[in-house]
C-alpha cells in the first residue's frame, strides 16, 4: 500500500500515512492535537483542516456537508469523492497523494487556562499536615555488627531491626533491594547505617521493602500529585522529605482526540482493535509530558520521583491502568477494582522511578470516582457538623451531601453540554471563548453583548458562558420556560437551518432550539441530582449551610445565572464556596499525608452511594427540572421576589 | 360510643369555571375535597358528560358505536342535538377533517361548522382541533372568534402550540384544554406557560391524556389523583379540573372493537364495549375527573345513573 506524505503547515510537520488512515489520524501521528469531540464520527464538525496541496477522499458520509461532498457523478461511480472546497473534516478525509494541510487556529486545541486550587474562594482549607509522610518513604536503620557464630543473614537482621524501630514487618522484599543488601553489607563493614524505602497502600496490607541504600539518606526525593480530567490533566511536583511544592502545570489530555467525554472513549476503547491500549498510551504520554515538563524546568531527574498519587474518575482510573473499561458501561457494572492497589512506574509507563508507587485515590462506585473522594478529603467537609453540598459539575454531575457523621453521594449524566461538546459553537475555556452574555430585548432586534476569554474574538461558547446565554434568553424574552423561541418566527436573528430554529447570537455564532434543550437537559440533571439526594433523606434545601462547587466552573461561574436557570439551589450566596480544582489538592494530600490516605478510605467506606437509576425519583425530579428555572417555583424565591 | 369521623382539611380548592350561556350555562370544578367525599368538603357540582360529535363521519368506529348515530353521522348539527337527547350535558365537536392527512379543511370552513352546531344547539359547547399542533393551532383561533361570547372550551394546547391558542382564547373569552402527556410535571408546566401569558387560570381545564381500562388507566389514575391532591394542598398551578377523553381512548381497544364473532369468549361486543367505556369513566371521576367526553349514549346513561344515584 503506498503511503503519502501528510506535511502540516504552520507546524511544519510532516508524517507518512496509507490510504485508508485519514488526517485526523495523521494529526495524531504528527502529534498535533486536534479538536474532536465525537472522536472521529464525523459528527462534530469542529475537525476542519484545510487542503492546501493535494487530493482527498472524502468518506461519503451523511454529516458532511453539501458544500464539501457534492460529488459529481462519475466520481461518485468510481467511488471517489473528491473534496470541491478546501475545507474538509480530518476525520472524514482520506488522502489520495501527497497534501500539504493546513490547520485553522480554530480547530486547534489551544492554550489551556489550568484551573488549580489556588483560584479557591470562600473555602475552609484544610490544613497540610507539618511533617511530610509518603506512602514511598525512608527509614533509617543502624545495624548491630554480624557475628560470624550466629546464624542469622543480612535481612533477618535487618527485618529485626526495622520490626524494632517502627514496628512493621514487610510483606514483600523487593529483588532490586536484595540485590543491594547483598553488595552493600559486608560482614567486615564498620557502617551498618542503611536506609530502606517502604512502600505502604492505602486499604491494604502489603507493605514493601523496594529499596535499600547505604548510609544515612538525607538527600531530596520527589512526588507527583496529579488530576487525571477527563479534559485537562494537572500535575504537581513536590518535594517529599518537607512536603514543599515546586510547580503545578496542567495540559490538555491527549485523549481527547479519542473522544471529549468519557462515552465516547469507552466507546471507542470498545470498538477499537487495540483501542484501550491506545487510550492508555494517550494518558500515559500526556501524565509524562507533564513530568518531562515538569523535571526540566525544575532542574531535577525524573527518576528521583518516587511516589506519584492520582485522583481521577473511575473511567480515567481505568484507562491509565490499562483495565478494560467494558464493565462501566454494560451490565451488571461490575468493574475490576474500585480502589486498585498501588503500582510500579514501570508497570504502566510512567518515566519515572520504574519502582515508583503510583496510588490511584479509591473511588466508590462506577461514576464516583477518587477524583470526587479526593475533592471531599480535601474540602474539610468531614470535619465539622454542619451539612455541606458538595457539587462537581462536568460530563457527570457528582454530588455528596453530609457532615463528619454521614456522607451520601450520587452521580448523574448532566451530558457534556457544559463543557462545549454536541453544540456546534461549544467550546472549552479557551481564549476567545464568551463565557458571559447581556441579551437585551429591543422592539425590533436584539442587542447582544458578550465577553470573551482574553478579550480576544469570539470562537464559541464555554459552559459558564452557555449558562449565561440561556440565562439571558430567558429573562429576555427570547425563549419560554421550556426553551422553545417565542419570538415572531420572521424575528431577524431567528432562521431556520435543517428544519430547526436557530438564534444568531454573534456574527456566526448561533444556538439552535435543540442545542438550548441539551442544556436545559444538563441543568437539569444536576439540579435533580441535588434534589433526589435531599428527598431520600427527607430534607430541603435549606437545611444545606454551605456549598461547595468543584470543577472546572470554578469562579468563572456566575452564581446569579446559575441559580436563575435552576441549575444551583437558590440559597444565600455567602453559603455558596468555589473549590477549583480540588480533586488535585486532595491528591496532594493524600501524598504528603498517611493521615490523609487513611481518612480518604475512612471516607470511602463511610460514604453511601445512591443509585439515582433506581427508583423513579430521580426521573421526575429531572422532569420537573426540564424547565426555567423549574416546575415547582417555590423552589426559587429569590427570582419570585426579583420579578416582583 | 360514637365513632368520630376523621377529616382531612384541605387548604386549597378546584377552580371553578363556567362554560356555555345563560340559561344553560354549565358550572364545573370548585371542589374542595377528594371526589365523593362529601363529607370532607365542598362539592358543589358534579362531573359533567360530554358527547363527542364529528365534523366528519368517522370510518374507524365499530358498527356498535355508529348505529345509534344512524342517519347523523356526517351531518354535525342533527348528530349534536342526537347527543343532548340521549341525554349529554354538552356537546364536544372534534374537527377531525382539518387533519393535513385527511380533508385539510380550512380554519373557515372550521369555523363555519363550529358556529352552525352551537346555533343549532344552545348549549355548551367544547371544540377540539384535530389533534396535529401546527394545524391547531390554525384553525382554533378562527374558531374562538366564530363563537365569541359563547363561552366554549377549546382545545387542545400543547407545550408547541399553546401561544396562538392561548391568546386566541383570552381574546374572545373562552376557555381552554392544556394538554400534556401523562405526567404532573408537564402539566404543570404547560398551565404556567399559559398563565403567565396572562390567561386566566381559571379558564384552564387539564387533559392529562388517560388511558383506558387495560391500556394505562392505573398510571392515568395516579397522576390525576395526584394532580388533585397538588390543588387540595395549595398548589395553584394545578387546581384546574380535568377534562378525560374516555370515548377516544375506549374505542381503539380491541376489547371494545372486536365483535361477539371475533371473540367468541370475550362475551357479547355490546355489553362488553359498553363496560369498557363505562368502567373507565367510572373509574377517572374517582380519581378526580370533571368532564367525561364519551360516546357511546348507553354508557352516557349508565354513567349518568351512577353518577346521580348517590345523590
Amino acid at each position: 500500500m503506498p503511503l503519502f506524505k501528510i506535511l502540516f503547515l504552520p507546524d511544519k510537520k510532516q508524517v507518512s500515512i496509507s490510504e485508508k488512515e485519514n488526517l485526523l489520524q495523521a494529526a495524531r501521528a504528527a502529534k498535533i492535537p486536534l479538536k474532536a469531540s465525537c472522536a472521529g464520527a464525523g459528527v462534530c464538525r469542529t475537525c476542519q483542516v484545510k487542503v492546501k496541496k493535494g487530493t482527498v477522499r472524502i468518506e461519503p458520509d451523511e454529516h458532511q456537508d453539501a458544500s464539501i461532498k457534492q460529488p459529481d457523478k462519475a466520481k461518485e461511480k468510481s467511488g471517489l469523492n473528491k473534496a470541491t472546497t478546501p475545507y474538509v473534516l480530518a476525520c472524514q478525509a482520506f488522502p489520495l497523494s501527497d497534501l500539504t494541510i493546513e490547520i485553522p487556529e480554530a480547530t486547534r486545541l489551544t492554550k489551556l487556562q489550568v484551573l488549580t486550587y489556588d483560584s479557591a474562594e470562600n473555602l475552609k482549607a484544610c490544613p497540610l499536615s507539618v511533617s511530610p509522610s509518603p506512602h514511598y518513604y525512608p527509614v533509617y536503620l543502624s545495624l548491630p555488627p554480624f557475628s560470624s557464630t550466629a546464624t542469622k543473614d543480612k535481612l533477618s537482621s535487618l527485618l529485626v531491626a526495622l520490626k524494632q524501630k517502627t514496628s512493621l514487618v514487610p510483606t514483600r522484599v523487593s529483588l532490586k533491594a536484595l540485590q543491594s543488601l547483598a553488595k552493600i553489607l559486608r560482614p567486615n563493614d564498620k557502617d551498618r547505617e542503611i536506609t530502606v524505602f517502604l512502600t505502604e497502600d492505602t486499604g491494604y496490607p502489603a507493605l514493601s521493602l523496594e529499596e535499600i541504600i547505604p548510609g544515612h539518606f538525607k538527600e531530596k526525593y520527589y512526588g507527583l500529585a496529579v488530576d487525571l480530567g477527563t479534559t485537562t490533566v494537572v500535575a504537581e511536583l513536590l518535594e517529599l522529605t518537607k512536603g514543599i511544592s515546586l510547580a503545578v502545570k496542567g495540559i490538555y489530555n491527549q485523549q481527547l482526540l479519542y473522544g471529549e467525554d468519557v462515552i465516547s472513549r469507552l466507546i471507542y476503547a470498545q470498538e477499537n482493535e487495540n483501542g484501550l491500549s491506545y487510550l492508555q498510551e494517550a494518558i500515559v504520554d500526556t501524565v509524562n509530558t507533564l513530568i518531562k515538563e515538569l523535571t526540566i524546568s525544575n532542574q531535577i531527574s525524573s527518576s528521583e520521583i518516587k511516589a506519584v498519587v492520582c485522583a481521577g474518575n473511575p473511567t480515567m482510573t481505568h484507562l491509565f491502568l490499562g483495565l478494560d473499561p467494558v464493565d462501566l458501561r454494560l451490565k451488571p457494572y461490575t468493574v475490576a477494582a474500585h480502589n486498585p492497589p498501588a503500582v510500579q512506574a514501570q508497570e504502566v509507563g510512567l518515566e519515572i522511578y520504574p519502582q515508583a508507587a503510583i496510588k490511584c485515590v479509591p473511588g466508590i462506585a462506577n461514576y464516583l470516582g477518587g477524583d470526587v473522594i479526593a475533592g471531599i478529603v480535601a474540602s474539610n467537609m468531614t470535619e465539622g457538623d454542619e451539612l455541606t453540598l458538595f457539587i462537581d459539575v462536568g460530563t457527570n454531575g457528582e454530588m455528596v451531601l453530609g457532615n463528619k457523621e454521614w456522607l451520601i453521594a450520587c452521580s448523574c449524566s448532566a451530558g457534556p453540554a457544559f463543557e462545549g461538546s454536541g453544540l456546534k459553537y461549544g467550546v472549552l475555556a479557551i481564549p476567545g471563548a464568551i463565557d458571559r452574555f447581556k441579551i437585551t430585548s429591543t422592539s425590533t432586534d436584539l442587542e447582544v453583548e458578550y465577553t470573551t476569554v482574553d478579550h480576544l474574538p469570539p470562537k464559541g461558547i464555554c459552559g459558564s458562558g452557555l449558562i449565561s446565554c440561556l440565562a439571558n434568553l430567558y429573562r429576555s424574552g427570547v425563549i419560554d420556560r421550556r426553551g422553545k423561541f417565542i419570538l415572531a418566527p420572521d424575528h431577524p436573528r431567528l432562521r431556520i437551518l435543517n428544519g430547526e430554529k436557530e438564534l444568531v447570537l454573534v456574527e456566526d455564532i448561533t444556538i439552535s432550539e435543540s442545542e438550548i434543550n441539551n442544556l436545559i437537559r444538563a441543568k437539569a440533571a444536576i439540579f435533580a441530582g441535588i434534589r433526589s439526594i435531599l428527598q431520600f433523606l427527607n430534607l430541603s434545601l435549606e437545611v444545606i449551610d454551605s456549598l461547595i462547587l468543584a470543577g472546572g466552573f470554578g469562579r468563572y461561574l456566575n452564581l446569579k445565572e446559575a441559580v436563575a436557570i435552576g441549575m444551583l439551589p437558590d440559597l444565600p450566596p455567602q453559603k455558596y464556596a468555589y473549590a477549583g480544582n480540588i480533586a488535585l489538592k486532595g491528591a496532594k494530600m493524600m501524598l504528603l499525608s498517611a493521615e490523609a490516605r487513611k481518612k480518604t478510605l475512612e471516607i470511602a467506606h463511610k460514604m453511601i452511594y445512591l443509585d439515582l437509576s433506581e427508583g423513579n425519583t430521580f426521573t421526575e425530579e429531572f422532569l420537573a427540572a426540564l424547565f426555567i428555572p423549574h416546575t415547582n417555583l417555590n423552589l426559587f424565591p429569590s427570582l419570585i421576589k426579583d420579578k416582583k | 360510643m360514637p365513632v368520630k369521623i376523621i377529616r382531612e382539611n384541605w387548604s386549597g380548592k378546584v377552580n371553578t369555571t363556567s362554560l356555555g350561556v345563560e340559561p344553560k350555562a354549565i358550572k364545573i370544578g370548585g371542589e374542595g375535597a377528594l371526589p365523593f367525599l362529601y363529607f370532607e368538603g365542598e362539592i358543589p357540582y358534579r362531573p359533567v358528560v360530554a358527547c363527542e360529535v364529528w365534523d366528519e363521519k368517522p370510518n374507524d368506529w365499530p358498527d356498535l358505536l355508529t348505529a345509534p348515530f344512524a342517519g347523523v353521522l356526517g351531518d354535525p348539527v342533527a348528530w349534536a342535538k342526537k347527543c343532548l337527547a340521549y341525554g349529554a350535558d354538552l356537546i364536544c365537536l372534534r374537527l377531525a377533517g382539518a387533519h393535513p392527512e385527511t380533508k385539510n379543511k380550512s380554519p373557515q370552513e372550521c369555523a363555519l361548522v363550529a358556529q352552525r352546531v352551537y346555533a343549532a344547539i344552545n348549549t355548551p359547547l367544547i371544540v377540539v382541533g384535530c389533534g396535529e399542533d401546527a394545524k391547531d393551532a390554525a384553525v382554533l383561533p378562527a374558531v374562538a372568534k366564530a363563537l365569541t361570547g359563547k363561552y366554549c372550551l377549546l382545545g387542545w394546547a400543547t407545550a408547541e402550540n399553546y401561544q396562538t391558542i392561548t391568546t386566541a382564547c383570552d381574546i374572545y373569552g373562552h376557555s381552554l384544554i392544556a394538554s400534556s402527556p401523562l405526567d404532573i410535571s408537564l402539566a404543570k408546566q404547560l398551565n404556567i406557560l399559559i398563565t403567565e401569558m396572562g390567561f386566566n387560570p381559571g379558564s384552564v381545564i387539564i387533559d392529562p391524556l388517560v388511558g383506558a381500562l387495560g391500556y394505562g388507566l392505573e398510571y392515568a389514575y395516579s397522576i390525576m389523583e395526584r394532580i388533585r391532591l397538588s390543588a387540595l394542598t395549595g398548589d395553584k398551578m394545578l387546581a384546574m379540573p380535568i377534562i378525560c377523553f374516555v370515548g377516544q381512548e375506549t374505542w381503539k381497544t380491541k376489547e371494545a372493537t372486536s365483535t361477539s364473532l371475533e371473540c367468541p369468549t370475550w362475551g357479547e361486543q355490546a355489553r362488553r364495549a359498553i363496560l369498557w367505556e363505562l368502567l373507565t369513566a367510572v373509574t377517572l371521576t374517582q380519581a378526580g375527573g370533571t368532564i367525561m367526553v364519551m360516546r357511546h349514549p348507553e354508557t352516557v346513561s349508565h354513567f349518568l345513573a351512577h353518577l346521580l344515584q348517590g345523590r
